[in-house]
């Protein structure tokens, strides 16, 4: 192993340290006069080619957050911590800028994009000043799911003029992935991987400007594509029209889920939420919107897992979902294997309908008027090698005690149920009413799902949030996958702030036994620290 | 030979063993880097009383620092850098290449094969303990309350989680060394 770089660098460290212990001060003494003058000769030397570089003035470190505030899965591992060194030139010939990677206590890939100033990662504000960027902060964290990268998103630092901004665009691919791809201004830029597949590129501007797209193309020729300023998750609508209902899944991070598990909820958007301001306060997620009950299943083993569900006013289950008084429903969710071409759905009545899958995490859903009987429900899985499945009812569905379950769980019922024999119904309209909305009833879907909207989040990764001391917007962050932050660094304009539209979820994952997954799906995160922190 | 001679001459034979050592325990191979910086900067700080003892005696010396550094390690999920700091030495950042090296010297990839199904043959029980504890780096109070068990059951649990890993992976350490 003597070949290893790291044991000749950390022997060259040892040998120094032991040198110094033994005989530093003997040596020094007796140190040639020649070779003081080589070394004065090498430090103007030196001063001259770094000059450029000593114009940028160095500046407190940004600390990471709190040690106690990060949760174990966005906690960097002591160690593991490493550039990518790929040095993506910045637009303005700024320094360059890479990508540090590490690894949580949990096994995520975390990562930080920063700049590099004399061998250093952190960040260079508007004030001219270079403040490195402390090891505890990521920007993000995530797992491998079922297909794709593992992360992919962008970073937005924002600028006084448009041309100061910068959207970082960054992530990890994956070890099996042949190229990465960036449509934005200018064209496609071909990307440079690093180690696990790693890659950035900045452009001046706000992301909704630069609008990119990531293109990443595995071994196998699959290509996934990541629209930073489009597609986010996947909607499906209501059949009274309204707000839509997001579908969120996901890979299951239980300790004890199987590695092949995904999850699916869906819960209806609330009102739609403002786009995250820097200096505004994140808005909390309306409790009162309903939602299903998360399902998971095993997609190595079979081709989907669906749920078919009734909920009627009052349903619920502690801690795990509310349906409140909305109006009953007929839900149909759950996700696809990549396997699974498409999906289609045929009520009682004989009306059929294709039902979008997001490509992403596999997840799908139907949200149908609560007079649809779900046992009367037929979902037919067209698989890629032609076969077709047809499901009645829910199926393939795993317990979070890790067996097969025939069903979801169970609502306790707040009211009766409008649909039993003989009992009135609650609902607004009559049965005879229930239709889909065009727009969802029009295969095919794109693969992303259609557009959604962008919102700020609570990142509940966070054990600690939104200090009401006074605040000063950081540039660390802790997010979901995909998401994006938009900091305000110091020196970098608080005047400039302005709305930010967030980027895309590419692959939201769900905890067990969660109240709400799409509380957790976070789409934009800004923490907010005092401003102490800062050391300003 | 002087001290510092002497020294690294010890830092040379020995860095190999005690880095697979400690991979092989932590399975990480950049926390066994740290790890093993730890391990040396201890000896060179306690050379005085090391340096005139026998080569095995140093051996012996160094593997139960290093145990007690994996030991500290995964009772605190982080790493201990004292001496290195002290000593102001600066750990080099492990490059890609070197990464795959150890880990193919360490046998990790087999390692990890192996522990993945011994884990699953733990009890569902076992295995949420060893979770918690291990993974989570949650306190027994923690672990206990989460189990809904009490604290001396769950310490049980995760005493005989380990204790039927490491008796799984036994033959597979034995065959390790005997072909060395």
């Amino acid at each position: 192993m003597s070949e290893l770089r790291f044991f000749e660098e950390l022997g060259a460290e040892l040998e120094r340290a032991a040198r110094a212990d033994t005989d530093g001060r003997a040596s020094s003494a007796r140190r040639p006069v020649w070779l003081a003058a080589v070394v004065v000769a090498l430090l103007l030397l030196a001063g001259v080619a770094a000059a450029a570089v000593l114009l940028i003035r160095q500046g407190q470190p940004l600390p990471g957050p709190p040690t106690g505030a990060l949760g174990a899965d966005v906690r960097p591992l002591p160690g593991s911590v490493r550039l990518a060194g790929l040095d993506a030139p910045d637009p303005a010939g700024g320094p360059r800028w890479d990508i540090r990677r590490s690894r949580s206590a949990t096994g995520e890939t975390c990562t930080a994009v920063g700049q590099i100033v004399n061998g250093r990662f952190g960040i260079l504000g508007l004030d001219g000043v270079f403040r490195r960027l402390g090891l505890g902060g990521v920007d993000a964290c995530g797992v491998r799911g079922i297909a794709g990268p593992v992360l992919a998103g962008a970073r937005v630092f924002i600028g006084r003029t448009e041309a100061q901004a910068r959207t970082v665009v960054n992530g990890i691919a994956g070890n099996d992935a042949r190229s990465v791809s960036v449509y934005g201004p200018g064209g496609v830029r071909r990307l440079r991987l690093g180690p696990d597949g790693s890659f950035i590129t900045v452009y001046a501007g706000y992301v909704e400007d630069v609008r990119p797209k990531i293109v990443v193309v595995d071994r196998d020729g699959r290509r996934y594509t990541v629209d930073l300023a489009n597609s986010h998750t996947l909607q499906t609508a209501d059949p009274q029209g309204g707000a839509p209902w997001n579908v969120t899944g996901g890979a299951d991070l239980s300790g004890d889920a199987y590695p092949d598990e995904e999850c699916s909820q869906v819960q209806r958007s609330s009102v739609p939420p403002e786009p995250g301001v820097p200096g505004q306060a994140v808005r909390p997620p309306v409790l009162a919107t309903p939602a299903t009950s998360q399902v998971c299943g095993r997609l190595a083993i079979d081709p989907l897992f669906v749920a078919m569900q009734r909920f009627v006013p009052g349903d619920e289950r502690t801690g795990q979902w509310y349906w409140f008084d909305n109006p009953a429903r007929t839900i149909v969710w759950g996700a696809a294997a990549p396997r699974v071409s498409s999906l289609e759905l045929k009520t009682a009545t004989g009306g059929s309908r294709g039902v979008p899958i997001d490509r992403r995490d596999g997840a799908f859903a139907v949200v149908l008027d609560g007079g649809e009987d779900p046992g009367s429900l037929e979902l037919i899985a067209h698989l890629a090698d032609g076969q077709t499945i047809d499901f009645k009812g829910s199926a393939n569905l795993w317990s979070a005690e890790g067996a097969p379950v025939s069903a979801p769980p169970t609502p306790t019922r707040g009211s009766p149920n409008p649909f039993a024999r003989g009992r009135g119904s609650p609902v607004a309209r009559p049965i005879a009413s229930t239709r889909p909305s065009p727009s969802d009833c029009t295969p095919p879907i794109p693969p992303e799902g259609r557009p959604g909207r962008y919102g700020a989040g609570k990142n509940h990764r966070l054990k600690e949030q939104a200090s009401p001391a006074p605040t000063h917007e950081s540039a660390i962050t802790a997010s979901r996958p995909g998401s994006s932050s938009t900091g305000e660094l110091p020196g970098r304009s608080r005047a400039a702030s302005r709305s930010r539209s967030a980027l895309p979820t590419l692959r939201a994952r769900n905890h067990r036994r969660s109240p709400s997954c799409s509380a957790r799906h976070i789409s934009r995160t800004l923490i907010r620290m005092p401003r102490r922190l800062h050391g300003s | 030979m002087d001290d510092a001679n002497a020294f690294m001459a010890l830092y040379v034979r020995e860095r190999e063993p005690v880095m697979v050592f400690v991979a092989r325990r932590t399975l990480d191979v950049s926390v066994a880097a740290d790890l093993t910086a730890e391990t040396f900067a201890l000896a060179l700080r306690s050379w005085v009383r090391l340096a005139d003892r026998s080569d095995l005696e140093k051996r012996a010396w160094l593997f139960t620092v290093a145990r007690r550094q994996v030991s500290g390690y995964l009772r605190h999920a982080r790493v201990e850098r004292r001496a290195v700091e002290r000593l102001g030495i600066r750990v080099p950042q492990m490059h890609e290449d070197d990464v795959a090296v150890i880990e193919e010297r360490a046998g990790l990839r087999e390692l990890r094969e192996a522990l993945q199904g011994e884990l699953a043959r733990l009890s569902r029980d076992q295995r949420e303990a060893l979770r918690l504890r291990v993974v989570e780096d949650r306190s027994y109070e923690e672990v206990a309350a989460a189990l809904g068990i009490s604290q001396q059951a769950a310490r049980a649990r995760v005493s005989r989680g380990l204790r039927a890993l490491a008796h799984a992976l036994e033959p597979q350490r034995a065959a390790r060394e005997a072909s060395r």
